[in-house]
């Protein structure tokens, strides 16, 4: 293996495009050991034989789309990484072929070859960071690209909706293209990036984050482009960028939707071109950085209003996720709160705090609508009011009420919930079942002494379904293990 | 849909000879470029030239489709085309076997460009899908009402692709089948505006896909009994 590391990096372009085919390969000729084909089933032979690093293939080939050939590819050469190329591209498409495990996926044209280069050397670099990478057949290299015991940030929670951001970010970590990630303040927008720069083949270069909202219109550019000496009055010094310092690296633009215009253009010139020119420079240079977005605005109105641009939004959103608010997830309240509870404790040197039952109902039952955030602030109070080692309800901020199993009313009647339009139809929706919930779990465990097996009995639910239920609500029933 | 579907490769073919182009200006303006590259260079940006020209002409051929009512015998068009797509040497190792007895009757009405067009756009993809030194079969037969070529390649099966069905609805459905190959779009669109069809499904015995174009019978021109009337 180390003997195949040592050799130049092997690279195959599959186009049916001979100028194209005959121009990248020339390109990337000076760097790599470069195999070409313009027959989609000449390649698929080859790669049985050859020993691949790296493949650049085409998405539109006659009779095999560039995505039959990854999937090839990725069976009979697991340690090598794919390119796919197109000047055609659909999300749909951007997503089939990561999903299918393509390392990045560029859409045509690329005016600037240098950053071609770079992306395919990222992609060798990956391929032979795996464990085994490289030995043609070798058919563990595939599982070997996921390690138990990497530390990526957790993105924690149990709901489908949850789950559908987890798989997203691992789909979406290896590439390059730009990512926006949009979600309601406290969702943890940043996380996720974060999440997205430790899973990819760039987590050993930097991670720079830069709140749009928090610079002043006036300096923006000269942060995040650079300046020249004497650019303007008080540029003394030449001044590196963002986009330079997190060369290789992931640039995370947080509130994007606070960007000046005139700094819009700027960057939707990068994007494009993969090129910075400093304020006051009359020279561009290269730079190699994935560009992560974040928002809470709605970019449709902002578009419509003229406050941000429409095709920077296309250029920053070919791969998006969008974060559920914590309301519509409440399942992963509990979950959360107690990892939340765990870090805030370990921080203040009182490891092994827990809720009473009383404070959790509590908190599943408030909406946070400063999501995450809020429950964390709320989690952190509560902390530094309590002495003992559960947190109980009354320590909670005031503006988390106790649970409303504690209010005169056991119980809120669907009805009655229903007829608070006050707070959002989804809300209040979610409210109402999960009290109904709620109500006929509780009623359901008192009938049937908290006899699990004969809950599950009268209820129809299956014993597995309903513990978790009861789990979730927090209410006892006869075999339960103690918190 | 058609005007959706040519537009879209047409921007595809335009997209990659941009491409092409822009990779040849950066490779001749290196600093290593010597006189044997620019030549090379060169050469590859006169086939990028072709190839825009050869667009141009396949988009003035849809564009004139409707115009004129010429008549021609589709089995003769089938054998010129196929003898000029081997002279220009875009078989590769492949070979096509052309089928098409002699038969006054098949009679379609159009002009020669856009009927040649169609033809050569599925001879060429049958081709070029194909497995090396596969054998592509064009047959032309008459029918009640039409007249129908039928271009069979030997490629791997496409699961995709299970049943006959229009090519216009496999190429702009959502699975966009053969990748919205601008030469099928030609194809289907040139059938389309002949008042015919094209269809793709797999091959009789599933070896391989089988791409049929439907044109109606020229009537008025069989009682007259036209003969040999190829535009070439």
């Amino acid at each position: 293996m180390s003997g195949q590391r040592s050799r130049l990096p092997r690279v195959a372009v599959v186009d049916d495009d001979v100028i194209l085919l005959e121009t990248w390969r020339e390109m990337l000729a000076r760097s790599f050991d470069v195999r070409s084909y313009a027959d989609a089933h000449e390649a698929m032979r080859a790669f049985e034989g050859d020993d691949l690093d790296v493949a650049l293939l085409d998405v539109q080939l006659p009779g095999k789309s560039g995505l039959d050939l990854l999937s090839h590819l990725r069976r009979v050469q697991p340690g090598a990484e794919a390119i796919m190329i197109t000047g055609n591209a659909t999300v749909e498409m951007a997503v089939a072929a990561l999903h299918a495990g393509a390392f990045d996926f560029l859409q045509k044209p690329i005016e600037n070859p240098e950053w071609l280069l770079r992306r395919v050397t990222h992609a060798v670099e990956r391929a032979r960071s795996r464990p085994g990478a490289g030995a043609a057949g070798g058919a563990k290299a595939s599982s070997a690209s996921q390690s138990p015991n990497d530390a990526r940030p957790r993105i924690v929670g149990v709901s489908s909706a949850i789950e559908r951001v987890r798989a997203l970010i691992e789909h979406f970590a290896n590439s390059s293209s730009a990512t926006l990630i949009t979600g309601e303040s406290g969702t943890g927008k940043e996380l996720v990036a974060r999440a997205l720069h430790a899973g990819g083949a760039r987590r050993d270069r930097p991670f720079i984050a830069v709140n749009c909202g928090a610079i002043a219109d006036t300096l923006i550019e000269s942060e995040l482009f650079g300046h020249e000496r004497g650019a303007f009055t008080g540029a003394h010094a030449r001044h590196t960028g963002l986009f330079d310092a997190a060369d290789g690296g992931v640039l995370f633009l947080d509130e994007i939707g606070d960007m000046p215009p005139q700094t819009q253009v700027r960057l939707l010139r990068v994007l494009q071109e993969g090129e910075v020119r400093p304020v006051g420079a009359t020279q561009s240079h290269t730079v190699d950085v994935r560009v992560i977005a974040a928002t809470n605005v709605d970019f449709k109105r902002a578009m419509r209003d003229g406050k941000f641009r429409e095709d920077l939004y296309y250029r920053l959103s070919p791969l998006r996720i969008d974060l559920p608010a914590l309301r519509d997830r409440l399942e992963d309240i509990p979950v959360i709160a107690r990892r939340l509870l765990e870090r805030h404790s370990v921080r203040a040197g009182r490891e092994g705090l827990t809720f009473s039952e009383s404070a959790m109902a509590a908190l599943t039952a408030y909406p946070w609508p400063g999501n995450v955030r809020e429950l964390s602030n709320a989690i952190e109070f509560a902390l530094t009011l309590s002495s003992g080692a559960v947190i109980d309800a009354e320590q909670l901020p005031s503006y988390v009420p106790a649970s409303r199993r504690e209010a005169s009313a056991p119980v809120a009647t669907p009805a009655q919930a229903l007829i608070n339009t006050e707070v959002p139809y989804s809300q209040a929706r979610a409210d109402t079942l999960r009290d109904f919930e709620r109500g006929y779990l509780e009623e359901l465990m008192r009938v049937t002494d908290g006899n699990l097996s004969a809950a599950a009995r009268r209820s129809g639910i299956d014993r597995s379904n309903l513990r978790r239920m009861l789990r979730q609500h927090n209410i006892a029933y006869s075999g339960a293990a103690q918190a | 849909m058609w005007t959706r579907l040519v537009a879209g490769a047409a921007a595809h073919d335009i997209n990659n000879l941009a491409q092409g182009l822009s990779n040849l200006l950066a490779l001749a303006s290196s600093p290593t470029a010597n006189r044997e590259s620019l030549d090379r260079y060169a050469s590859l940006a006169r086939d990028g030239l072709k190839d825009l020209r050869q667009l141009a002409t396949n988009l003035r051929s849809l564009a004139n489709a409707q115009s004129g009512a010429e008549t021609q015998r589709l089995d003769l068009l089938a054998v010129d085309v196929v003898t000029e797509l081997g002279a220009l040497g875009t078989m590769g190792d492949r070979a096509v076997d052309v089928s098409a007895p002699a038969d006054a009757g098949a009679l379609v009405e159009g002009p020669g460009p856009a009927l040649r067009l169609a033809i050569q756009s599925l001879v060429r993809y049958g081709v070029a899908a194909s497995a090396p030194l596969a054998r592509v079969a064009v047959s032309v037969a008459r029918e009640e009402r039409n007249v129908v070529l039928v271009v069979s390649a030997p490629t791997a099966p496409s699961p995709r692709t299970t049943a006959e069905a229009e090519l216009g609805a496999l190429l702009g459905g959502a699975e966009r089948e053969f990748g919205g190959d601008a030469g099928l779009v030609f194809a289907g669109a040139s059938a389309h505006l002949l008042g015919g069809r094209a269809t793709a499904g797999p091959a009789p015995g599933g070896g391989g896909l089988q791409f049929k174009l439907s044109l109606p019978r020229a009537e008025e021109a069989q009682r007259e009994g036209a003969g040999d009337v190829r535009t070439t």
